[in-house]
């Protein structure tokens, strides 16, 4: 039991962290809220669990969840806000990012110059670099400073919803098979870990939503309509079966196991 | 040609080599030395104009790239006393083509002949301010025409209640108020201009310029509105991304600028519309080549340009000292992976990691 904030790179992400906080906590013993950061200041997009949150003040379990509008504001946010967090109580920083950006886009153009190495296919070197420099924090020089953590989504949150094929075919209204033919389809990689199969998830998933007649552009609706169909036990599966590494290294971190 | 490496050393202030690319944005704390910086270069251009008499005592050493990529040194010093030039010298294509010798003769080579021509310089004058030929001293008119085509935009400055007055925004080279910019620029590129407005979500639907008690004046008709209105019933950062983009349209299409200096680019404007602004300056200058440098503190600007593109500077007493890509690629390949933005890569320092 903690007092935990998120900073999350964008709508996404916000949408399905709270979902998979709230599920997992089976909606009991905690207290939640959501913001999102505009510039400088929250604006008036507030999530709370439960309705009454504030007023019934923070339980032994508390989470806040902040979207701060962009993949390359997550730690910078984070490392701006930190006293203030320390100052209110929170134990533990978390952010949450995916690890394709046009930062990911301009190392790997670094790394691989005058190299054949195909933008279709996961820099595993680059990948690497980020991950161990991007939880590089200076602790904060706080009395109650806590510990700050950079995750992932490798390459970005949408393999977490390839990676849960059931979730998905009730979503869209699709038989499972066709899910995984598409998923299958479309990787090309010789990596055994799943996070590595695919650079641009979210064009996978937009593969799917053609096949149910639609198209994916990460919209609220879409997005909330997919978390819908996610039951607590989809994603206690997900980690469990080791799936997805990054999946798996985020829920750990989240719910301290 | 383009402006790469400046270099000034006086009693009082030393740049020891500002690197440049072709977009270069300039960002450092208050009392960095981003001013003087300006100051200087507004200097060299009014040295080499003509519109500066030589007065600050100190040696500059320029180098520049030409359109056909060969390097272009001219250095220059002026000494203190009875206040004149002391040296002089260009080295174009790999070959001194310019020599001022102490006793106050300049030597220059002539293109046509191959063989040294000299010329009684007053002490008083730099060469190109005294010795002009197309054909046989190219080099020299390589210079004057770079100096004649740097300008310079004080984005602060403008002000819905101001003239749009030359005397308020330029630096560098001077140019006629911007009323009478826009009123040279074609049709298109006016509409263009309240396209580009447009996609900064200012409800702009045209603009004119008129005569209003005497003053020309640029006025804006606002969606719903019937008629034009004068600037002081808009927001200072919709006038003030309007001069801008005058102000660069002119250069782009009628003027044909070379380096293009902007300060304080998209101060007051607010944090979608700098990250928006800023992004369509620097991708204007990619698209024409024209040599940008902007200063800037926007904390939304600096994060959305390119990191490779951004010069810190700090003052360490009489110093000015730059960092850059070219100086320290080590601090700027690395920096990538942290996961920080471009702002924290000067207010942490990193800038300064594995110097």
């Amino acid at each position: 039991m903690a007092h935990k904030a998120l900073f999350v790179e964008g709508q996404t992400e916000r949408i399905f962290v709270e979902d998979l906080i709230l599920k997992t906590h089976q909606y009991t013993n905690l207290t939640l809220e959501g913001l999102r950061l505009v510039g400088n200041t929250y604006n008036n997009e507030r999530t709370s669990y439960p309705d009454d949150y504030p007023t019934c003040g923070k339980a032994a379990s508390h989470y806040l969840v902040v979207d701060v509008g962009n993949d390359e504001r997550v730690k910078s946010v984070i490392l701006a806000r930190q006293e203030g967090i320390w100052d209110e109580g929170y134990q533990q920083i978390i952010g949450l990012r995916d690890m394709y950006s046009e930062a990911y886009e301009k190392a790997f153009d670094q790394s691989n110059l005058g190299k054949k190495l195909s933008k279709r296919t996961v820099d595993l070197g680059v990948v690497s670099k980020f991950l161990k420099e991007g939880n590089s924090f200076t602790p904060a020089d706080h009395p109650s400073a806590g510990t700050c953590h950079l995750s992932f989504a490798i390459m970005e949150l949408e393999t977490w919803f390839l990676a849960m094929p059931d979730v998905l075919s009730k979503a869209l209204g699709l038989d499972v098979n066709e899910v995984n033919d598409i998923i299958q389809s479309n990787t090309d990689q010789t990596f055994d870990e799943f996070d590595y199969q695919f650079v641009h998830p979210a064009d996978i998933l937009d593969k799917i939503y053609g096949k149910a007649g639609k198209s994916y552009g990460k919209k609220e609706s879409q997005v909330k309509s997919i978390v819908s169909h996610i039951r607590q036990e989809d994603y206690e599966n997900l980690y469990l079966t080791g799936v997805s590494a990054s999946f798996c290294a985020f829920y750990e971190l989240l719910f301290d196991l | 040609m383009k402006l790469r490496r400046l270099s000034y050393q006086s009693t009082t202030l030393a740049v020891k080599e500002l690197l440049l690319d072709d977009c270069n944005f300039v960002v450092g704390r208050n009392g960095s030395g981003k001013s003087r910086l300006l100051t200087l270069l507004d200097n060299l251009v009014g040295l080499l104009n003509n519109t500066l008499r030589i007065h600050h005592v100190g040696r500059w050493e320029l180098e520049f790239v030409t359109n056909d990529d060969q390097p272009f040194v001219y250095t220059f010093a002026i000494k203190g006393g009875d206040v004149a030039i002391s040296a002089e010298k260009i080295m174009y294509e790999g070959r001194q083509v310019l020599f001022r010798h102490k006793d106050s003769n300049v030597s220059i080579l002539n293109n046509l002949t191959g063989k040294q021509e000299i010329f009684q310089v007053p002490l008083d004058k730099l060469t190109i301010l005294a010795v002009r030929d197309v054909k046989k001293f190219p080099a020299l008119e390589l210079l004057a025409d770079c100096a004649n085509h740097s300008f310079g935009f004080r984005f602060a400055n403008i002000s819905p209640y101001g003239n749009f007055a030359d005397s308020e925004y330029e630096l560098l080279t001077r140019l006629p108020a911007i009323p009478t910019l826009f009123k040279q620029l074609s049709e298109d590129s006016k509409q263009g201009i309240v396209h580009q407005l447009q996609s900064l979500d200012y409800p702009i639907i045209d603009i004119g310029y008129q005569k209003s008690l005497g003053r020309d004046v640029i006025r804006f008709k606002l969606k719903d509105q019937v008629y034009l209105q004068l600037p002081d019933k808009m927001s200072q950062g919709a006038v003030r991304a309007t001069a801008l983009l005058i102000f660069l349209e002119y250069l782009t299409t009628v003027k044909k600028g070379h380096l293009v200096v902007i300060d304080d680019l998209c101060e007051g404007l607010d944090y979608e519309r700098a990250k928006l602004f800023g992004k369509m300056i620097f991708d204007l200058a990619k698209r024409t080549g024209i040599q940008l440098l902007a200063t800037t503190n926007d904390r939304n600007l600096i994060n959305v340009v390119d990191l490779d593109n951004i010069i810190v500077v700090e003052s360490i007493g009489e110093q000015i000292v730059t960092y850059s890509r070219a100086q320290n690629p080590e601090a700027y390949e690395h920096f990538v992976y942290t996961g920080l933005s471009n702002f924290d890569f000067f207010t942490t320092g990193y800038f300064k990691e594995m110097v």
